[in-house]
This record gives structure tokens, C-alpha cells and sequence, in this order.
């Protein structure tokens, strides 16, 4: 268990995509006002002369609605959509993970892949809008994604057929955006594993009920299969944390009892030196040079420090969690919650989403072209463009766009750096 | 490494080799002038990326020793996918050829390998992953002495294919018996076994079981290390590919077919090359062979094992004027063992 630590403490997973609550919550807040700026501004262009209704995906096509006589009878400022609030996004995200694992589970994949297509989609999400970006599509691309990860070699062809899409690009044309928007971390850790080991060790204390045991994982694999993925869980705790939160909420006594074995025997943790986003305790000592402080102080630690800190981390991840209990899975689904609460945001998504990015289809034709039209002027003339390498063929679109609209500034349309 | 780093970041230098899922550039980072692999993934308009490649980086971003290859970038654009490794001087093959006497190594050098490739291989292992396609063109060598397990492209995928996705063939000559009977529960055994066979190669500079098709691979090793029977290998008989009419060899003595090696090494070679999957030694106990007492491992690797370490492998003369990266000619197998 303790060497288990120290290798999840190297993941990807803990490295790039653990945070502290407040730090999830800035992400979203900034990765939300830099969308709305980026809109506003794109929209405030565009309405002078294109009513909002028939704005055209490709901005450079020749048929330009320049003409067009606009309705609100204005030429001047046109009035700005109501923006999603970081707290709309958020419920929208939910909504979403909902529907992946209806879908994921419709498709019969297995718990790992919709596991996976899950964490990747809300990891997409932190650094980019639902404004921006069309949830509904992304969610069948990282279903598609997540079956490549865990290496289940999916064809296209079958998945259009399952999610009941046309073409190839439709699900295409978003991978290259969430594999960049998860920074290349593909692999996730999952506590199913964990779960697994755990039982093993209640069958070996002897003197639990088969039965009991059985029910207990049965009940917590299914709040695996649910709670963590719906709510924010893997962003702020350990795999082993979430299983043993989920234990706790199939049988409590059960998960105390886990908790008491496993810390009678427990090292020391290094006191100094823990530089975690997620509140994890650090119950190991591998390095052999802290191995006889250790036994100093072993005795002082074990069965208080180490194990309440523990107690406290799977608490707090055993509250999160049981705010969306399995049961919930059919809340989303219900129509009178989703009349309430999903399609007014809906309405308001369809007026303030991002004219050239909701289309993915066309937004890759679009950057396609450009990133080759961009590639050509570099190897020739000086264009101007060229000075914009920063953004280079990346972001060969997203540059020109910028200069289109007057704005000088070259951020990461994709969020800062992590 | 969360993909900012742009292709104009680095010089395209030389080919190093090429496949149908990818083709590695030597390449140079144009800030630094480091030296780098870079593996350029082929974009299938069909299919999208590669889950090949989406597997390889899913493992490589986890997976960081200073026995595997590290993965430093990941490029992508709308059109290509670039991998951006440390560059390593040429592979295990082409060190053999090279450096061999007929492609036999010196028994030192041989015995630095093998740590370095059963600590590559321990670490995998540790974190869940199997290599699966362990061979002398996967093992990375630079000028260091330093040994890496490259090319994750097929490790931890689903079954082992008979050949990539081109017409090449992928080699049978370090693909474990249980594996070749038709397993499909197979397990971090079958890369001890590929470690033994590269052992018994490094030593005598040719395949040990250098089989043409499925069957003649199963033959060949069953000559050197006897045919099973129910009896020596429980539940044999109900592996897709058992046949009853296999020829009985029976077992020989390793010491004899490899005389170069001391008994030692013999010891733990036997130990690794075990037909039943369950008997083949873990890289961790290998690790702790008595044949590896005396181990001189490369200087940048002596702090991990001081107490094994008295004075570094290359410590030959040339080493000093950029050691055999000259020597190794930089056209490498199909991905350059990237």
C-alpha cells in the first residue's frame, strides 16, 4: 500500500490533473470570463452586420452576408447573449457525464472505458467552456477516446452506427481537441482495483460474513461506477481514498475496520516534504536512510496522527460522494428535472456558444486549410502571419481569427498553462 | 510536456528509421541543441490517432526510469502527431554487430546490460505494464553504456499480434512458450523470457531460438529445453496449441549449449528461461542474482547501486571522444526502437 502511494504521487493523473477545491474552482472561473471575453468579442464583430441567428460557421466562405439588411435595424452595438456562469457550466457538466455513461452503458462498454471516457471529459472541461466547444458531441468523442485508451481498438464505423452519427469526421474532428485539452495525460487511475484488493483483505481477517462482504462490494462497485465519475472526485482524491469512501458508504463498519488493519502496521509519513493538491496522507518510507528515524518515531504516530488524517480525507470524499449516489443516475434522465433545470440553460447555450468553434466538422476544415495555406506562406514570402509563430501551426486559425477581430493578444485559447 | 512546444521547436535531422505507424527523425531541440528521437506518427483518416500511439503515450507520460526511453513532448497539430524522445546512439542489435566479436559481447558489458534491462523491465512490471515485445532492436544503447527499453508500441494491448500493422512480421525468436501455446492469461513471465533468450544472444551473438513460423518456434525450444509433458507442466494439455504429437526431446544441459557463460549466469539464465510461466524468476528477484554481485554498471548508474559498483563499465579510452556514437550507424530497424 505505502509503495502504491509513492507511485500514484509520480501519475499523470496526480502530477497534472489533482487540485485543491479552490484551485478547480479558479480554473473554472477563468477558464468561464475568458470564454465570455473571447465570445463577446467575436459576436460584437460579427453582429454590425450578421444577425445572430444566421451567423455562418466559416467566417472567410464568399458568401458573405455582409449585405444582409440586419433586422434589429441597428449598426450599432447589438445586445450581447446572456453568458453560462461558472456555476451553469458546472451543472451542464453533469448533465453531460450523465449522458456519456447512459451512452457508455447503452454501448456496453466496459467500466473502465466509461471510466475513463468520463475523467477525460471532465478534464477537458476545466480548461475549456461548454460555450466553446459542443458538449453533446464531445462526449461520444470521448467515449471513442477513452475505448482507444483502454485499448479496446474501436472502429469508427461501429460507433457511428451505436451513437447514431454519419461520417467519420463527426466524432473525428474533436479528438485532436480533447487530446490536446487533457495535455496528452491519457491514463487514469481507477479505485476498481483498489476495490478488488480490499475485499481480499476482508476475506483474510476471517470472521466477516461471506455474504456481508459480497453485499458490500457489490454496493460500492456500483458507487464506483457512478459517484466518483459524476462528481469531482478524482480531481482532489487518491484512488484508494475514493474506494475506500465508496466502502464506507456500502458498509461503514466494514471500512473502519479495513482502516484499523492497515494502519496497525503502517510507516511513518515524512513529515516534511508533501507537496500534494490532493489531501493525501503519505503513510511510506521507501528511502532507506529514513527507515531508523522511522522507527523512532513509529510508535508516537501509528493509530493517531497518520490514521485520522486519513479518516478525515475519506470523509470529506465520502460526502462528496454521497451527494450523487447511484440513484441519482436516473435524475438526469427524468424530464421534469430536465425541463427544469438543463433546457433553460440549453436556451441560453444556444444564443452565447462560440459561432466558429461549435461546429467541429467545420472548425477542422477551417484550421486544416489554414494550417496549410500558413505552412505555405511560411516557406514563401514574409507574410505577416509568420511573426506569429508563438501560435504557429497549431493555431494557424486562431491567429488569423484574433487578427480578423483587431485583438493583438495571443493567449492560450485553450486555458494556461496547468 | 503538455504539448506547447511546437514543431518548429526542432531541426529535422536524418531519418532513423521507418514503419507503417511511424516514422523516427533524429531531430534537435533548436534552444538547446539537445539531440532527440523524434517519432512522427502516421495520422489514419479513417480511424483518427492511432490507438497504438495513444497507448504508447499513455504509457510513456507514466512510465519515467532511467531504463525506458523517456518520452520528453507530445506535438500535435491538425495534420500530425510527433513524439519527441531522448535521443539515444543506436540499438542493442546494431551494438552487437557492431562491437561483437561476431556479434558476441564481453561478458562485463553483458552483465551491465542485463541489470539495466531487468530494472527497465522490474519497473514495467511494478507499474502493471507488460513490454511484450522485448528484443535486442527495442533495447536503446548510448554512448554512456547506458541500456533503455524503447518502443511501447505494443505493450499492454489486447493479445499479441502476429505482425504489426504493415506486412512485418513481428519476431517470434523472444516470444515466451506459454504465449506460443496460445494463452491468453499470460502474465509478466513473458518478458523474463525475452530477457533470457537477449542474455543467451548477447553471449553468443546469434538468436537462441530463432524460429520461422509459430510451430518451428515451439520446436526449437523444446529441443534445448525438452518437450513437457502433463506431468512436468500442469494443464498443458489445455492450451489451444498443445498437440500430442510432438516430438520428445529431452532437456539440455544450458552449461553445454552456451559454454561462454559461467555457471552463475547459467543459474540465472535457467531460472529465466523456464517453460511454465509460474517457475520463471520476477525481474526483482533476478535483480538480487548472485551473478550480479560483481557488476561494474556505468557511471551515471553507479549512484543507484553503490554497493555493487566499484568503477564504471565504459571506462574504455574511446569512451572519452564521444565513445561508439561514431560506430553506430544511425539506420535502426523499422522504428529506430523507438
Amino acid at each position: 500500500m505505502a509503495t502504491e502511494d509513492v507511485r500514484y504521487r509520480e501519475s499523470s493523473q496526480f502530477r497534472l490533473w489533482s487540485f485543491s477545491h479552490s484551485q478547480l474552482a479558479a480554473m473554472r472561473e477563468n477558464t468561464n470570463a475568458k470564454a465570455v471575453a473571447s465570445i463577446s468579442e467575436r459576436l460584437s464583430s460579427l453582429g454590425a452586420t450578421v444577425p445572430p441567428s444566421s451567423i455562418p460557421m466559416d467566417i472567410s466562405a464568399p458568401t458573405s452576408t455582409a449585405n444582409t439588411p440586419d433586422p434589429e435595424g441597428g449598426g450599432g452595438t447589438p445586445r450581447l447573449p446572456e453568458f453560462l456562469s461558472p456555476a451553469d457550466e458546472a451543472t451542464m457538466v453533469t448533465f453531460y457525464t450523465a449522458e456519456l455513461m447512459r451512452a457508455g452503458a447503452h454501448a456496453e462498454f466496459s467500466d473502465e472505458i466509461i471510466a475513463t471516457a468520463a475523467t477525460l471529459f471532465r478534464r477537458f472541461y476545466v480548461t475549456n467552456s461548454i460555450m466553446t466547444y459542443p458538449p453533446q458531441e464531445m462526449l461520444v468523442v470521448a467515449l471513442f477516446f477513452g475505448c482507444k485508451a483502454e485499448g479496446a481498438f474501436p472502429r469508427i464505423t461501429d460507433f457511428l452506427k451505436t451513437f447514431g452519427r454519419e461520417r467519420p469526421e463527426e466524432i473525428l474532428a474533436g479528438e485532436f481537441l480533447l487530446f490536446r485539452g487533457i495535455r496528452f495525460s491519457i491514463d487514469v487511475k481507477h479505485p476498481f482495483r483498489a476495490l478488488r484488493g480490499a475485499v481480499m483483505e476482508l476475506r483474510s481477517l476471517g470472521d466477516i460474513e461471506e455474504t456481508r462482504i459480497e453485499a458490500a462490494e457489490r454496493r460500492a462497485k456500483d458507487i464506483l461506477r457512478f459517484s466518483p465519475l459524476i462528481t469531482d472526485a478524482y480531481f482532489h482524491y487518491t484512488p484508494s481514498q475514493i474506494m475506500m469512501a465508496a466502502l464506507s458508504l456500502a458498509d461503514r463498519s466494514l471500512a473502519e475496520r479495513l482502516i484499523q488493519a492497515t494502519f496497525h502496521h503502517v510507516n511513518v509519513p515524512e513529515i516534511s516534504g508533501t507537496n500534494s493538491g490532493a489531501d493525501t496522507p503519505n503513510p511510506t518510507t521507501t528511502n532507506t536512510k529514513e527507515t531508523n528515524k522511522s522507527e523512532d518515531n513509529k510508535a508516537f504516530i501509528i493509530g493517531s496522527y497518520v490514521r485520522d488524517k486519513v479518516l478525515g480525507t475519506i470523509e470529506s470524499c465520502r460526502d462528496m460522494l454521497s451527494k450523487e449516489l447511484p440513484e441519482r443516475k436516473e435524475h438526469w434522465a427524468n424530464r421534469a428535472v430536465y425541463k427544469a433545470q438543463v433546457v433553460p440553460l440549453k436556451k441560453k447555450l444556444n444564443k452565447c456558444h462560440d459561432p466558429d468553434r461549435w461546429n467541429l466538422v467545420e472548425l477542422q476544415k477551417v484550421r486544416r486549410e489554414q494550417a496549410l495555406s500558413s505552412t505555405k506562406k511560411l516557406d514563401g514570402s514574409e507574410d505577416e502571419s509568420a511573426a506569429l509563430k508563438d501560435d504557429g501551426a497549431v493555431f494557424g486559425s486562431e491567429a488569423k481569427r484574433r487578427k480578423v477581430s483587431g485583438n493583438k493578444k495571443l493567449e492560450d485559447p485553450f486555458g494556461g498553462p496547468l | 510536456m503538455d504539448g506547447k512546444r511546437q514543431q518548429s521547436s526542432f531541426q529535422q535531422l536524418e531519418k532513423l528509421g521507418e514503419g507503417t505507424y511511424a516514422t523516427v527523425f533524429k531531430g534537435r531541440n533548436r534552444e538547446t541543441g539537445e539531440l532527440v528521437a523524434l517519432k512522427e506518427i502516421h495520422l489514419d483518416s479513417e480511424e483518427g490517432t492511432p490507438s497504438t500511439a495513444i497507448r504508447e503515450i499513455s504509457l510513456m507520460k507514466e512510465l519515467k526510469h532511467e531504463n525506458i526511453v523517456a518520452l520528453h513532448d507530445v506535438i500535435h497539430t491538425e495534420n500530425k502527431l510527433m513524439l519527441v524522445f531522448e535521443f539515444m546512439d543506436g540499438d542493442l542489435k546494431k551494438y552487437m554487430d557492431t562491437h561483437g566479436d561476431r556479434g558476441a559481447l564481453k561478458p562485463h558489458v553483458i552483465k551491465s546490460f542485463m541489470y539495466q534491462l531487468l530494472k527497465g523491465i522490474d519497473f514495467c512490471h511494478k507499474n502493471r505494464v507488460l513490454h511484450r515485445d522485448l528484443k535486442p532492436q527495442n533495447l536503446l544503447i548510448n554512448s554512456k553504456g547506458s541500456l533503455k527499453l524503447g518502443d511501447f508500441g505494443l505493450a499492454r494491448a489486447f493479445g499479441i499480434p502476429v505482425n504489426t500493422f504493415s506486412n512485418e512480421v513481428v519476431t517470434l525468436w523472444y516470444r515466451a512458450p506459454d504465449v506460443l501455446l496460445g494463452s491468453r492469461t499470460y502474465n509478466t513471465s513473458i518478458d523474463i523470457w525475452s530477457a533470457g533468450c537477449i542474455m543467451a544472444e548477447m553471449y553468443t551473438g546469434r538468436p537462441l531460438f530463432p524460429g520461422t513460423t509459430n510451430e518451428d518456434q515451439i520446436v526449437r525450444i523444446f529441443r534445448i529445453m525438452g518437450t513437457p509433458t502433463a506431468n512436468t507442466w500442469p494443464g498443458l494439455t489445455q492450451f489451444p496449441e498443445y498437440k500430442t504429437n510432438w516430438q520428445m526431446y529431452a532437456t539440455q544441459n544450458l552449461s553445454s549449449i552456451l559454454p561462454q557463460i559461467d555457471q552463475l549466469g547459467i543459474d540465472l539464465l535457467s531460472r529465466m528461461l523456464q517453460l511454465r510461466p509460474e517457475l520463471r524468476i520476477s525481474a526483482h528477484d533476478a535483480l538480487k542474482h548472485p551473478w550480479f554481485r560483481d557488476l561494474l554498471v556505468p557511471q551515471q548508474q553507479a549512484q543507484q547501486a553503490p554497493h555493487l559498483s566499484q568503477q564504471p563499465i565504459m571506462q574504455q579510452p574511446q569512451q572519452q571522444h564521444g565513445g561508439y556514437q561514431q560506430t553506430v550507424p544511425s539506420q535502426q530497424g523499422p522504428y529506430g526502437g523507438y
